[in-house]
């Protein structure tokens, strides 16, 4: 099964431009172009990573961001903001907000794909780690990994 | 009795009476005449002062009485010094006709002291009488002698006697003027001397007589006369008598003493005046405000010392109360009047005038007191009560009850109300119904002797207009500095009010503007750069060929697209940052940043650039220092990057260096960061240009290689974090920008000591 990515973007270009991108190096996308349609995109088709604008009809990324990380069905699942916002006090909201990872825009296509995989491969590594410790079964492990 | 048998014509028979004296009675003649004389005198000599006339006429005949008794006791104790080998008695009428002789003389004398009739004739005229009476008495007393001889005087020892009764008569009138007045202890000594020598004058008068008198035997003999016995006993009477008269005027003149004392030492002047204002007596305190003496005074008329206008003020009094019409109303309200000084000066003069009755005479008594001083004072608040009048601000004063007592023209044109229609009436009159509450807070501070200040409330004007104004009411004391009402200034704020208002509503619009500008900023960085990442991106896309194969030409125009968009993204960024500092937008966060970290990761960020142009890039540190300093990260880590992308742009060969050197100046340690390069360098020419915004040096032909805002930018945070940037150039050689900060030495120093120990360690 493809690696399902969800965008939620509302600038058509930006989005047909990312979604080139990632189909071009074979993942699946999915896409919202307002923040509440985006909200129920994740909760029913439940993403490997989500792609958020931050200026959004509707609703916010956030406090999209916010919502999701909140809710422990969604927490684990990477999101990666990508905003033309340059503003400093911006930058620090959207950390606190719990983003995982933050890409201005414009983006550069040669390395974009390279970066979202960056919080994939991330992300899978924690799973494999705990694939591992489960089998290894110490408690410790579990615990460090959980606070990692 | 003729004069042929009154004088001894021929010689002394040789059959004439030769008599001896008796020293010791002729010695007590003498005390006597010397005790009544003084006695005598002491009343006399306050006759001249005494102003009521019941008391004057008692010191009159007290006077008289004693004077004139002294003087016939001293006769007949004379007598019964005179020791002649006939037994002799005196005869009842004559004895009696002596007395009252004397005494008449004697009261005759004093009359004129007691009318004040004063002068050199009057007293000479006087004394001459007395002493000629008092003389004949002498001889009137020796026909009193029971005839049981004749008696018969030497004209020249007459003569003689009459002249030392002159002289005793003069000499008593005189000493009773002078020894007048207050009694001192020099004016009592006088007396006393007065008194003795008076006594001694009347004993010549008396002995020169005897000397005088040549007793010839007669025939008959008569022996029913008054006995000597008889004659001492009254002697004897007339000196106790003496005796309680000088005790009970001892008495009367202590009284008179006391009450002359008050007087005299009154603070007001004090004159009594007959009823045409000629002045009869004067207190001391009268005599310096006029600057006159008693002497002139007394000739002076009380309308003299005053100015024409007082003088009719001061008849007309006088005329009504002589006429009855304002008796009744003795304490006249005091008048004000102009005095008139010795000199001519004048001066403001209060006269209360009122009067007694003295032996159905009207005595006016005066009460005068100089209010230059209170005028002046009276003056003074005159003037005070004018500026108060007139000023522009309102002034109120109010009693405790809020009752208007003064009202300005200031307040008139304020409020509306004329003084007329507020004074008398509560201020609450202009106090609206939603702020009576104030009156009571205000009058509970103005109680408590506070004063109060009310900064911002409203008031209504006589036709109900509403106005704002600001309050300062003081406490108004009275002289005792008890709060007796209080005082406001008022101040109509509707002006700046109004400015008030103005402005805020200006700087509400002001914020808005501000909060327009930040979200405007905001939108447009973000506007600006959405389409240039469709631009961008599917430029990339294009590039790395995802759609398919491009040709030599395609590739070209495309990597043209990206360098443009490029070229566009930075001059956004730029001009927004621009905009950003322009607006105050930018939050300069001073911290703790380690010089060092920051110039290692500027020159991370531009290896690539500066590998790619072949060029080297270095970084310059002091070994073993690491700067700690206190600066906004993000400001100096752009000045940098500006600074070291131009120093890349701008130089084909050679190198490119970043780094620091310590500087000590003034006791203070600083850095000096600096970006150097072997580029083009800088014409002087353009030396001013450097800083200014979109003034970038292009070669001939070339693209422009900057935004043209770098070094401004560059400049502008400088300034923020209070520093500036500096440059040194060489034309074709190099340029370098310098940059100094200040160091936090005490970090610095912790820091240095934990290199050290690092190196030494490294060492090993």
């Amino acid at each position: 099964m493809k690696t399902r990515i969800a965008i939620i973007e509302d600038n058509p270009e930006s989005l047909e431009l990312m979604i080139y991108l990632l189909n071009f190096f074979g993942y699946e996308t999915l896409t919202a172009m307002d923040g509440i349609e985006g909200l129920s995109l994740v909760r029913n088709e439940k993403p490997d990573l989500i792609i958020c604008d931050i200026q959004l009809p509707g609703m916010n990324g956030i406090q999209i961001c916010k919502t999701l990380k909140s809710n422990e069905a969604f927490a684990q699942i990477p999101i990666v903001a990508v905003t033309a916002d340059s503003m400093v006090r911006n930058k620090e909201r959207m950390i606190n907000a719990g983003f995982n990872g933050y890409i201005p825009k414009p983006i550069d296509a040669e390395y974009f794909v390279q970066e979202i995989e960056q919080y994939l491969i991330k992300n899978k590594r924690v799973v494999t780690d705990n694939t591992i410790t489960r089998k290894d079964v110490t408690n410790n492990n579990v615990e460090n990994t959980d606070e990692g | 009795m003729l004069i042929q048998d009154f004088f001894l014509t021929g010689p002394i028979p040789a059959d004439a009476i030769v008599g001896t004296y008796s020293p010791s009675l002729v010695i007590l003649s003498y005390l006597i005449i010397t005790f009544c004389a003084y006695v005598s005198l002491s009343m006399a000599n306050r006759l001249r002062d005494a102003n009521s006339t019941k008391l004057n006429n008692i010191l009159w005949l007290g006077a008289s009485f004693v004077m004139g008794a002294g003087i016939w006791s001293m006769h007949f104790v004379g007598m019964f010094a005179y020791q002649i080998p006939i037994s002799f008695t005196f005869s009842l009428p004559w004895t009696v006709t002596s007395i009252i002789v004397d005494v008449a003389a004697s009261a005759f004398g004093f009359y004129f002291i007691k009318t004040k009739r004063l002068n050199y004739f009057n007293i000479g005229f006087a004394g001459l009488l007395g002493g000629l009476t008092i003389g004949s008495m002498h001889y009137l007393a020796m026909e009193a002698v029971t005839k049981n001889y004749i008696i018969q005087y030497i004209p020249h020892y007459v003569i003689l006697s009459f002249c030392g009764a002159i002289l005793a008569a003069e000499a008593t009138l005189w000493a009773a003027l002078k020894s007048s007045g207050t009694p001192t202890k020099t004016k009592h000594l006088f007396r006393i001397a007065s008194a003795l020598a008076l006594g001694l004058a009347i004993c010549v008068l008396h002995y020169t007589g005897m000397l005088a008198a040549v007793l010839i035997p007669a025939d008959s003999a008569v022996t029913d006369g008054v006995e000597k016995w008889a004659i001492s006993l009254f002697i004897l009477n007339i000196l106790v008598f003496s005796v309680a008269i000088l005790s009970i005027y001892r008495s009367i003149e202590r009284a008179y003493v006391a009450i002359q004392e008050t007087f005299q030492h009154l603070g007001e002047g004090i004159f009594i005046t007959d009823e045409d204002g000629k002045i009869e007596s004067i207190n001391t305190k009268g005599m310096k405000i006029f600057d006159y003496d008693m002497a002139e005074l007394t000739t002076m008329s009380l309308t003299q010392l005053l100015d024409s206008k007082s003088r009719h003020l001061l008849k007309k009094a006088m005329h009504s109360i002589l006429n009855q019409e304002e008796r009744s109303a003795a304490d006249k309200e005091p008048m004000e009047m102009v005095g008139v000084c010795k000199n001519g000066k004048t001066f403001p003069l209060e006269v209360s005038l009122s009067f007694m009755v003295l032996n159905d005479n009207i005595k006016f008594i005066a009460i005068t007191r100089n209010i230059s001083k209170r005028k002046k004072i009276e003056e003074g608040y005159s003037i005070t009560s004018a500026i108060v009048h007139s000023a522009e601000d309102p002034i109120i004063g109010k009693d405790l009850n809020g009752i208007i007592l003064s009202w300005n023209l200031g307040a008139q044109k304020l409020y509306g109300y004329t003084p007329e229609e507020a004074i008398g009436k509560s201020i609450l009159m202009v106090f609206p119904e939603n702020k009576r509450h104030e009156f009571d807070l205000i009058i509970q501070k103005i109680r408590q002797g506070e004063g109060f200040k009310l900064e911002d409330t409203i008031r209504v004007t006589k036709n109900g207009r509403i106005i704002p104004v600001s309050l300062t009411v003081s406490p108004m004391k009275n002289a005792q500095g008890e709060v007796i009402g209080a005082a406001s200034v008022v101040k109509d704020i509707s002006h700046q009010k109004i400015l008030l208002q103005a402005l805020s509503k200006k700087n509400l619009e002001l914020q808005t503007a501000n909060r327009t500008k930040d979200t405007f900023l905001t939108t447009m960085s973000h506007e600006l750069r959405t389409p240039l990442n469709a631009i961008l991106g599917f430029t990339g896309t294009l590039l790395m060929k995802l759609p398919g194969p491009l040709n030599t030409d395609q590739e070209k125009q495309l990597l043209t697209i990206k360098k443009s968009a490029k070229h566009l993204l930075s001059l956004i960024s730029d001009i927004l940052d621009l905009a950003k500092i322009e607006a105050g937008k930018i939050d300069i966060n001073l911290e703790l940043v380690n010089a060092e970290e920051i110039i290692q990761e500027v020159a991370n960020t531009l290896a690539p650039l500066a590998d790619s142009k072949e060029l080297a890039l270095k970084v310059s540190i002091p070994p073993g220092t690491r700067i700690m300093l206190r600066v906004d990260r993000r400001a100096l880590t752009q000045i940098l990057i500006n600074l070291a992308n131009n120093a890349i742009k701008f130089t084909d060969k050679g190198l490119v260096e970043i780094g620091l050197e310590t500087i000590k100046f003034d006791d203070k340690e600083f850095v000096a960061i600096h970006v150097v390069d072997t580029g083009i360098g800088i014409k002087p020419e353009d030396y001013p240009k450097v800083f200014v915004p979109f003034e970038q040096i292009r070669e001939e032909g070339k693209l422009a290689k900057g935004t043209g805002l770098g070094l401004h930018l560059s400049q502008k945070l400088a300034a923020l974090m209070g520093t500036k940037l500096q440059f040194e150039s060489e034309y074709g050689k190099g340029s370098r920008f310098t940059l100094i900060l200040p160091v936090e030495v005490p970090v610095e120093n912790e820091e240095r000591v934990n290199t050290n120990n690092e190196n030494t360690n490294s060492n090993h």
